[in-house]
């Protein structure tokens, strides 16, 4: 009774758009501003074919998840590997998992201050910032993913559009020449490039931390699916329209190719320089997938630890964001770590849901066994 | 009582429930002590008087009701007439004089009264007295005769001063309950009206009524509303604004999480969408719920004007809600920190005008926004005349003297003008206090981060609307339906696209209206192709 006076709404429970929307934002929001550099260093003029390629390493990921929670409906991460692992070495899953989420909130934020304190707001301090994000995604954190997601649905449109706008207006300054030749300086240098992009796509596994909070638990797979896809497309965009503008070159000399490209484009008289009000629109996403990381790794360390309540885990976790955030301290050290965060995560990521999956199809006809046994 | 069903005596504290029966003296020297030790003697609105029945033999009656609360009138004509002046009644002539029997036959035959009852409580006697009934009481009956003769001095049925319109109804509602299920009754004539009544308040033993059209309200919605005002333990409740804050989700929110209006045509409409209204006696604003954002940017003109007009107003009433909330900030964070995104004419203009003033730009507009307030706030306490000129005065002085002693720059003037007027769009006042109060929190992140800071503060106040729900349904559901959003939330859609009724308040009933409404307008024939001037009256 109290229950039902208390609410009628599904609670905690979210749309199949809008965890579809959620993965795009998770794949997309943080990573763009910097992907232009990293990869047209490796491929250049092939950087964006390379990005669009890494898809499909999110789509493995992603199928791989669908086919784990197919097993397992109505658990998240943490239940499904309880429910197939050893004790031990589930905690072990889950503590992992944390550790990913807590690099993917770190290098995330990290990015995000050094693009907003570099160049717009050398004033403040990058403390105040760090402090700034991580209370804005402690918040949204605390309120549940079902309030990020509605949220998410206001304001991923508007990045969405805010790239077609950045397209639109790149258009009197572009070569399109530039992104040839498409393949770039070599087939393995693509792939590499690939290999590395589909890390990004490969942050989908965040949602791992929510397939239980879906009200169409048979779409969940399809769901992630296009939320890879949308975000990747769009990164791809975004490391072209980088190409088209500045060139193959040049991007590699900027730390931020994607605000360089915002500088060069402007609203025409009314707004000579647009980058900072896109930048704003992308912090308002950023800031919504970091919410949604933070969640999922409050939610991992909690069943780790075996906390009833989730969120006693949210202000230490916070904490530790603001001083993670704050290093590496040279903009350098942070590419070099954001490269190395796309070198080893995609293994993670792949790993991971084979692993609960080899070990749910192994388990099964033991499960089969006992449920034979108990019917005799 | 008629329209007394409710469910059934919530609202009352657990110990009235508990209170045992008192019962009422066969003598009526020990019914007036008894009255006497209840209202003591000085109370002087309090009528007690003795009457003679005109029975063979006379039987002793005391008639008592408060002065102010009753109609005289009918006090005279349905109380003392029939008593002292009584005709004969050949059904049951010779009346005995037996004051057992005497209250029965009072109420069958003699009092000409469409609500009476005889009640055995003496604390349910005075309960109804209390809110304007009459009783009487007859030596040696164990029952009074409590008859209704409700009529006290109120306002009149006026016009809507929070919500005018210039096309539309113009009967706003009252303080008095009876008037307002009226004014609701009158506008659906159906039987499936319902009025769930009960009383609130320990002492003010308010009336009110839960008011839905059974058949479309979701039974589920009526029941948690009840529960809610059940649960209402308080000694008075003076308006329903006080309901409001013990049924609503999150009473900690800026936002409101129920509607109220003044206007019974909006408020019958909202019923006829499933939503549960809530009407109490002595206030004039009804309650509806749930409510969602795009419902406090709804103005009941919006469907009396064509929809042409109709829809780019309501559009221009959600961009000028977002100026009211961001303009402020988003001022001070650009000439605070991002300069460069102007163009050089307009910075220098900025920059020129902002030269005398003393202060950083954040105390500038923290200086004119306090005295925004300060003009709207008295306005709002003055008599009406006083008020609006006090308004146009007070902004045109302060304003143009701040200008002039060098405490503010005009710009700034225009920034403070421009969300004061946008803020006055939104036809809510609540959302208005909302938008106000967040106002002030984004100006402060801007000065501090520029419009990165703003980003956060408007993250921050969509995750919280995100996260905010009236009666378990979200407030921002209707918003993120793709389908509806141009049908009747950001846009108003001709009325005759409107064939269902709004999904978030999940109507039994969802359809409102039949694909035929404009049907003839289907069955032109070919040959009408291009008459639609009427043929300069050839039909004739």
């Amino acid at each position: 009774m109290a229950a039902a006076m208390a609410s009628r709404g599904d609670r905690n429970h979210i749309k199949n758009a809008q965890f579809a929307v959620l993965t795009a934002q998770t794949v997309f929001s943080t990573g763009f501003l910097a992907v232009g550099g990293l990869f047209a260093t490796i491929s250049e003029s092939g950087a964006w074919l390379g990005t669009l390629l890494g898809a499909l390493g999110g789509l493995a990921v992603a199928g791989l998840c669908s086919l784990v929670v197919q097993m397992h409906p109505g658990k998240n991460l943490s239940g499904i590997a309880d429910a197939v692992l050893p004790k031990a070495i589930s905690k072990l899953v889950s503590l992992s998992y944390a550790a990913y989420c807590v690099w993917l909130l770190a290098a995330g934020t990290r990015q995000f201050i050094l693009a907003i304190w570099i160049p717009f707001l050398q004033t403040a301090s990058p403390l105040t910032l760090a402090i700034l994000v991580a209370a804005v995604t402690l918040y949204g954190a605390n309120l549940g993913i079902e309030a990020i997601a509605r949220a998410s649905i206001v304001f991923f449109p508007v990045v969405v559009l805010s790239i077609l706008v950045l397209a639109g207006l790149s258009v009197p300054v572009a070569a399109p020449g530039r992104l040839l030749p498409a393949v770039g300086v070599g087939v393995p240098e693509l792939l590499r490039t690939s290999l590395l992009a589909s890390s990004f796509g490969a942050e989908c596994i965040v949602m791992m931390a929510f397939v239980a909070h879906t009200n169409e638990p048979e779409g969940v797979g399809r769901a992630v699916a296009w939320g890879v896809l949308v975000g990747m497309v769009m990164m791809a965009a975004v490391v072209a329209i980088d190409t088209v503008v500045l060139g193959s070159r040049a991007v590699t000399r900027v730390i931020f190719p994607v605000l360089e490209v915002a500088k060069l484009v402007g609203f025409g008289e009314f707004l000579e320089r647009s980058e900072v009000l896109l930048l704003s629109v992308w912090f308002c996403a950023a800031l919504l997938k970091q919410a949604t990381v933070f969640h999922a790794s409050a939610r991992s360390i909690a069943d780790t630890l075996g906390l009833k309540n989730p969120k006693l885990a949210l202000v230490p976790l916070g904490a530790s964001l603001v001083v993670a955030s704050l290093y590496p301290t040279t903009v350098v050290a942070v590419l070099e770590w954001v490269r190395a965060f796309l070198r080893y995560t995609i293994w993670y990521a792949l790993g991971l849901p084979l692993t609960l999956l080899v070990a749910s199809m192994l388990r099964r006809p033991e499960r089969a066994h006992q449920g034979e046994g108990r019917s005799r | 009582m008629a329209g007394r069903g409710g469910p059934g005596g919530s609202g009352r504290s657990p110990s009235q429930d508990e209170t045992p029966l008192r019962r009422i003296p066969l003598a009526l020297d020990d019914v007036e002590a008894e009255l006497k030790a209840d209202f003591g003697d000085s109370n002087s609105d309090v009528v007690m008087r003795r009457v003679d029945l005109w029975t063979a033999p006379e039987v002793h009656g005391l008639l008592f009701y408060i002065e102010g609360l009753v109609d005289r009138a009918t006090i005279n004509s349905v109380g003392l007439k029939p008593l002292m002046h009584g005709e004969r009644c050949p059904a049951v002539d010779p009346i005995p004089a037996r004051g057992d029997v005497l209250a029965d036959i009072l109420i069958s035959h003699l009092v000409p009264s469409g609500q009476i009852s005889a009640v055995d409580d003496f604390n349910k006697v005075i309960e109804k007295v209390l809110t304007g009934e009459a009783a009487i009481f007859i030596e040696g009956c164990p029952k009074a005769v409590v008859f209704e003769a409700k009529g006290w001095e109120h306002r009149g049925v006026d016009e809507p001063s929070t919500e005018k319109t210039l096309r539309g109804p113009r009967e706003g509602f009252t303080e008095v309950l009876r008037v307002n299920t009226a004014l609701v009754r009158r506008r659906l004539k159906t039987p499936h009206l319902r009025f769930d009544g009960t009383t609130v308040g320990v002492r003010s033993k308010t009336d009110m009524v839960v008011v839905y059209i059974k058949g479309i309200t979701d039974p589920e919605l009526v029941e948690q509303v009840k529960q809610r005002i059940a649960c209402i333990n308080v000694d008075i409740v003076g308006d329903s604004g006080i309901i409001e804050e013990f049924i609503e989700d999150r009473p900690d929110s800026p936002f409101p999480q129920l509607q109220y209006t003044e206007r019974p045509d909006r408020f019958c409409a909202g019923l006829s969408e499933g939503l549960v209204g809530v009407l109490v006696d002595s206030s004039p604003f009804a309650l509806m719920a749930p409510a969602n954002l795009a419902s406090f940017f709804q103005s009941a003109e919006d469907y009396y004007d064509r929809y042409p007009f109709a829809g780019p107003l309501r559009a221009l009433r959600y961009v000028a809600g977002a100026l009211a909330l961001v303009f402020p900030a988003l001022y001070v964070g650009v000439a605070t920190y991002h300069q460069e995104m102007l163009p050089t004419s307009l910075a220098l203009a900025i920059a020129g005008s902002h030269l005398p003033v003393p202060f950083p730009t954040l105390v500038e507009a923290l200086l004119m926004e306090l005295a925004l307030e300060l003009i709207r706030e008295s306005a709002v306490r003055m008599p009406d005349p006083v008020g609006q000129t006090m308004g146009f005065v007070g902004a045109l002085l302060l304003g143009d003297a701040a200008v002039a002693a060098g405490l503010v720059s005009p710009i700034m003037v225009i920034v403070v003008a421009v969300t004061g007027l946008a803020s006055f769009t939104i036809p809510h006042y609540s959302v208005g206090l909302a938008v106000r109060l967040l106002r002030f929190g984004l100006l402060l992140l801007a000065a501090g981060m520029g419009l990165f800071g703003l980003a956060a503060g408007v993250v921050v106040i969509v995750l919280h609307l995100s996260a905010l729900t009236s009666l378990g349904v979200p407030y921002l559901q209707p918003m993120l339906h793709s389908q509806d959003i141009f049908k009747d939330i950001l846009w108003r859609s001709p009325m005759f696209t409107h064939r269902y009724r709004p999904s978030f308040a999940r109507p039994v009933d969802r359809i409102r209206q039949g694909r035929s409404s404009r049907e003839w307008a289907s069955q032109r024939q070919p040959e009408d192709w291009g008459r639609d001037g009427g043929g300069d009256g050839e039909s004739r």
